[in-house]
């Protein structure tokens, strides 16, 4: 693990944050842009498999991520997301728009259980026929999300956000996810032009394109 | 102050909504129950919900699908969130790790209940032990480390009415499955022991789950 910034002479007054996960994207990214965005200093901290094994017994629920604030464990990579967008405020402008970030974020999570098998394969994790995978497995759990996603896109304005007017977790993570989708299926959502609208908005963003560049190159 | 029109839409079962039905029992808030037959579902109403799905909360005639973000809302609203951002945090997990939990155990369970075919051993089997050890150990862990006897704080938040509510189903369907978690009852009884829930309960339309 290493720290993202030096910690700075005078008292600290904000807490500390450790995010720790493996060396990898996957639904902690979300968590670490949110922080980078807000300008916070966190501990980016990335485990191997053998030094996961050494803490997994210690960590609740024995899963990562885990976020650590000033000491404390939090576990699940949603939670963790929740936590951070209501701090810095990419949670929803009101309650009603909270509750469809989280909606929409729900409805990723069962698209991601319906996808599981062939990204396990995909990365070569798990056996299995990719391709058979993808035509009767992946194609149509795309098809469904994303015209939700797409619909929602429409129904908010076309303003290149999926709820209300301004950056949320829920645009956060489908656009990094959009990434790495297209990493296996080139031109995965190209039927989805108001979700892609989205995905250039966010990435666009200065502060976190300064993340994007720096951050370690993974493929999922 | 003008009232908010609550619409909860959902099948004539407890499962994912009955949680939202509690909060609400327990505020004391008005509110439609909703209860769609599977024939009603296909012929009329699945149409008109956004993401084809139930459960729907309607907040004066605008939709929030999904149960946990409906959860979620009225859970905010109505103070079942527990009282520091840590401890929402918290009951978020605790919602996140029971659907994986769930979403491990509903191939046993589906087939348990006749909601699909197969082989309800081999479901059992294949699903029981491991679903169970993905949730329940951390479970009994917060409730022996919580003398208020909630889940997570001092009071009673949305994921006291979830858990309890499937471990109810869990005494009916599985007796057995939780022999090691004993915790989990002391936990339900006291939640379903509320006066409020207590009420709902006693006046609630009766289903199998």
């Amino acid at each position: 693990s290493r720290q993202v910034a030096p910690r700075s002479s005078h008292k600290q007054i904000m807490p500390s944050y450790k995010l720790s996960y493996f060396p990898g994207r996957g639904m902690t990214e979300v968590s670490r842009q949110m922080l980078h965005l807000s300008g916070t200093l966190f501990e980016d901290n990335r485990l191997e498999m053998d030094e996961w094994a050494k803490v997994k017994e210690s960590a609740p629920f024995g899963q990562l991520p885990l976020l650590h604030v000033d000491g404390k464990p939090l576990p699940q990579s949603f939670a963790i997301a929740r936590y951070l967008a209501k701090l810095f405020g990419f949670a929803g402008a009101t309650p009603f728009e909270a509750a469809w970030v989280d909606a929409l974020a729900d409805q990723m999570k069962d698209y991601l259980g319906e996808i599981k098998q062939y990204l396990l394969v995909a990365y070569g994790f798990a056996e299995g026929d990719k391709e058979q995978l993808q035509k009767e497995v992946v194609d149509p759990a795309i098809h469904k999300f994303f015209t939700i996603l797409e619909t929602r896109a429409k129904e908010n304005g076309s303003n290149g956000h999926f709820v209300g007017n301004s950056l949320t977790w829920i645009d956060l993570v489908v656009s990094d996810h959009i990434e790495i989708l297209e990493g296996l299926i080139p031109n995965a959502v190209d039927a989805f032009p108001l979700v892609k609208e989205v995905q250039r908005k966010t990435t666009s963003c200065p502060k976190l394109k300064e993340w994007l560049d720096k951050r370690p190159v993974t493929t999922w | 102050s003008t009232m908010v029109h609550y619409k909860l839409y959902y099948f004539p079962s407890r499962s994912v909504a009955e949680p939202v039905r509690q909060m609400f029992a327990y505020a004391g808030i008005e509110y439609e129950d909703v209860r769609i037959t599977k024939e009603e579902w296909l012929a009329e109403w699945k149409n008109k919900m956004t993401f084809d799905q139930v459960p729907v909360l309607e907040v004066d005639g605008k939709q929030i699908p999904q149960s946990l973000a409906i959860g979620r809302f009225v859970a905010k609203q109505y103070g079942f969130y527990g009282k520091t951002p840590f401890e929402a945090a918290w009951i978020d997990a605790i919602a996140d790790q029971f659907k994986d939990y769930w979403v491990a155990l509903a191939p046993w369970f589906y087939v348990h209940m006749g909601y699909a075919e197969g082989d309800v051993e081999a479901a059992k089997a294949k699903c029981a032990g491991p679903a169970r050890d993905m949730l329940f150990p951390h479970l009994q862990k917060l409730l022996k480390e919580n003398k208020s006897g909630f889940l997570i704080g001092d009071q009673v938040s949305w994921i006291d009415f979830m858990i309890q509510e499937h471990v109810t189903v869990l005494e009916e369907e599985f007796p057995g499955y939780l022999k090691d978690y004993p915790e989990l009852f002391v936990h339900a009884a006291k939640i379903r022991a509320l006066p409020a829930i207590k009420a709902w309960i006693e006046k609630r339309p009766v289903s199998r789950g």
